[in-house]
């Protein structure tokens, strides 16, 4: 007598169990079958646009931008977080600087003018502000001047390594870091190797190659200056004027006489 | 055609018509169309896609077509991913609720080709919602392309990448397959939902994960303890990744995009078909 509505209890409660299981069993085994197509589209993507990492944004989820980012409003969050930013940079707050800088790049590390600025502020106008914050030039000795210039450029130059990742083949960034080996770091041999790495990317400005030239010549490495800009003038088009195919040429005869070489060692255009 | 005229023989099994899916669907159609809802996320949508030319000025980092493109196209993720749980829930969702379901099922209809008839209807406004957003948006970005730049400049410049077109209509179509995948989800939740509140909850909560499912993968491979890798792993298999559908990644438009994006797609149309599967199963078991 008991048995029966006991069995069918059993029975109801066992099927009300089995259904969620088997939905979740089903999903399972489609996630499975599906992998072979997720990876590669995921893989393939992410050299396209990194996904957002969320550790790197907590400060972002406590501004309350999570909306925008899930609902797809990535570059106006990170207009947005620029905009903040430069609000810190206003005020010479070098953490709040720093903070929204890294932020800003691991929401929408896409724009290349991001991470140029950024590493300006770091490179150039941190130092002054840590030299402001004791007192200025004059109550600042030398050494220490020194010492924060170089630091704050070598911040500046991990900050815009970080984006070698998004961006491989864009000359500015080498230039950028080129630009602070020379000018904050005084190292020549780094910033002609930079010169010539940006040289060699596809859409690299012609001066990067000229003045990686300039720079072999600065270290006294004439020979390879030379090497370098013959190799160069052919390639350069004559109807550009940004392409200064004259000026290569003018420099490839004054390293040419500063070598001393043989008239029929000197480089003669259109003849290989 | 109205229900009522499909007529049936007694005793002979019913079989599944697409014809009566076709009826149900061009029924669920009107019906989500005359919904406020509808109306309000469109013109919403519109208004931001025209208000970001106005919004040109913020451009910081990128070109003023790059920032109109991505902006243009979250108001088409935002807006739509709301549209379609909505629209969904009110459609399967309110029919259970007022119980007029049950008119529909005393007719000759199964309950896979109402099912199925709703899924279609409202993908169908999607696919509206989403045609007129990418059509804006194209216009727009069409009307601000700058003239090509100086070839004898310096190579970046002459180089600037801009947003291709093709690649927003591609960005269009890839959010409208993930727009039928997320109305499979909420008919699935909505089929053994007791109220719309739930089903709609339990929407945007699905939707959140599924946008954040990839993180769950990250956890699978590299978790630090068994709790974390089980857990991701599960996630990461349970639900399907949104990611993948882009996020403005396909804005410009190449050979290789094309091809991922015919992944994407495939991926989607895959998981839309089990997560349909299973929304019927789960309907057809259902105590109306």
């Amino acid at each position: 007598m008991i048995a029966r509505p006991l069995r069918v209890w059993f029975l109801v409660r066992l099927a009300g169990a089995l259904r969620p299981t088997f939905v979740l069993l089903a999903l399972i085994s489609a996630g499975l079958a599906l992998r072979g197509l997720e990876g590669p589209a995921w893989e393939a993507q992410q050299r396209r646009q990194p996904a957002l990492r969320w550790h790197s944004l907590e400060g972002a989820m406590r501004q309350g931008l999570s909306l925008g980012l899930l609902g797809g409003f990535r570059s106006l969050v990170a207009d947005l977080l620029w905009l903040h930013a430069n609000a810190c940079w206003e005020r010479c707050d070098a953490v709040g600087t720093r903070a929204a800088l890294a932020l800003v790049a691991a929401v929408d590390p896409r724009p290349v003018d991001f991470w140029l600025n950024g590493a300006r502020m770091i490179g150039y106008d941190m130092p002054v502000w840590r030299i402001a914050a004791l007192g200025g030039d004059e109550a600042v000795p030398a050494g220490v001047r020194r010492r924060f210039s170089e630091e704050q450029a070598r911040a500046a130059i991990a900050h815009l390594e970080k984006a070698f990742v998004y961006h491989p083949d864009d000359p500015r960034l080498h230039i950028e870091i080129a630009n602070l080996q020379l000018q904050k770091l005084d190292d020549v041999v780094a910033a002609a190797e930079s010169y010539r790495l940006a040289a060699r990317q596809p859409t690299a400005p012609f001066y990067a190659a000229r003045i990686h030239a300039e720079l072999l010549r600065r270290l006294g490495r004439e020979r390879e200056a030379l090497v370098w800009l013959v190799a160069l003038h052919p390639t350069l088009p004559q109807n550009n004027p940004y392409a200064m195919a004259d000026t290569v040429l003018v420099r490839i005869r004054e390293l040419e006489e500063s070598l001393a070489l043989a008239p029929a060692a000197r480089y003669q255009p259109g003849r290989e | 055609m109205r229900l009522g005229e499909f007529a049936l023989p007694m005793n002979e099994p019913l079989r599944f018509s697409f014809h009566r899916v076709g009826v149900l669907a061009g029924n669920a159609f009107l019906e989500a169309v005359r919904q406020r809802v509808f109306l309000f996320m469109t013109l919403l949508a519109v208004a931001l896609v025209a208000g970001s030319l106005g919004l040109g000025e913020l451009n910081f980092g990128a070109s003023e077509a790059r920032f109109v493109a991505d902006f243009g196209h979250g108001a088409l993720v935002f807006f739509g991913s709301i549209l379609t749980i909505v629209t969904a829930v009110q459609l399967l969702g309110g029919e259970l609720e007022n119980r007029t379901v049950l008119t529909v099922l005393a007719k000759p209809v199964r309950r896979s080709e109402f099912l199925c008839g709703k899924f279609l209807g409202t993908w169908l406004v999607v696919l509206v919602f989403c045609a007129l957003v990418t059509a804006l948006l194209v216009t727009v970005l069409w009307m601000r392309t700058p003239p090509p730049a100086d070839a004898a400049g310096e190579a970046p410049l002459a180089a600037a990448a801009e947003v291709s077109l093709g690649g927003v209509v591609l960005a269009g179509v890839l959010q409208a397959v993930k727009f039928g995948l997320l109305t499979a989800m909420v008919l699935l939740i909505a089929s053994f939902a007791q109220t719309n509140l739930f089903a709609l909850a339990t929407g945007f909560l699905v939707l959140v994960i599924c946008h954040l499912q990839y993180l769950a993968r990250d956890a699978w491979h590299a978790g630090h303890g068994w709790v974390e890798r089980l857990g991701g792993g599960f996630i990461g298999l349970v639900f399907p990744n949104f990611q993948l559908f882009g996020g403005g990644e396909y804005l410009d438009a190449g050979a290789e995009a094309l091809a991922a994006a015919g992944r994407v797609a495939t991926y989607g149309l895959a998981y839309t078909t089990v997560f349909l599967a299973l929304a019927v199963w789960s309907f057809r078991r259902r105590e109306i």
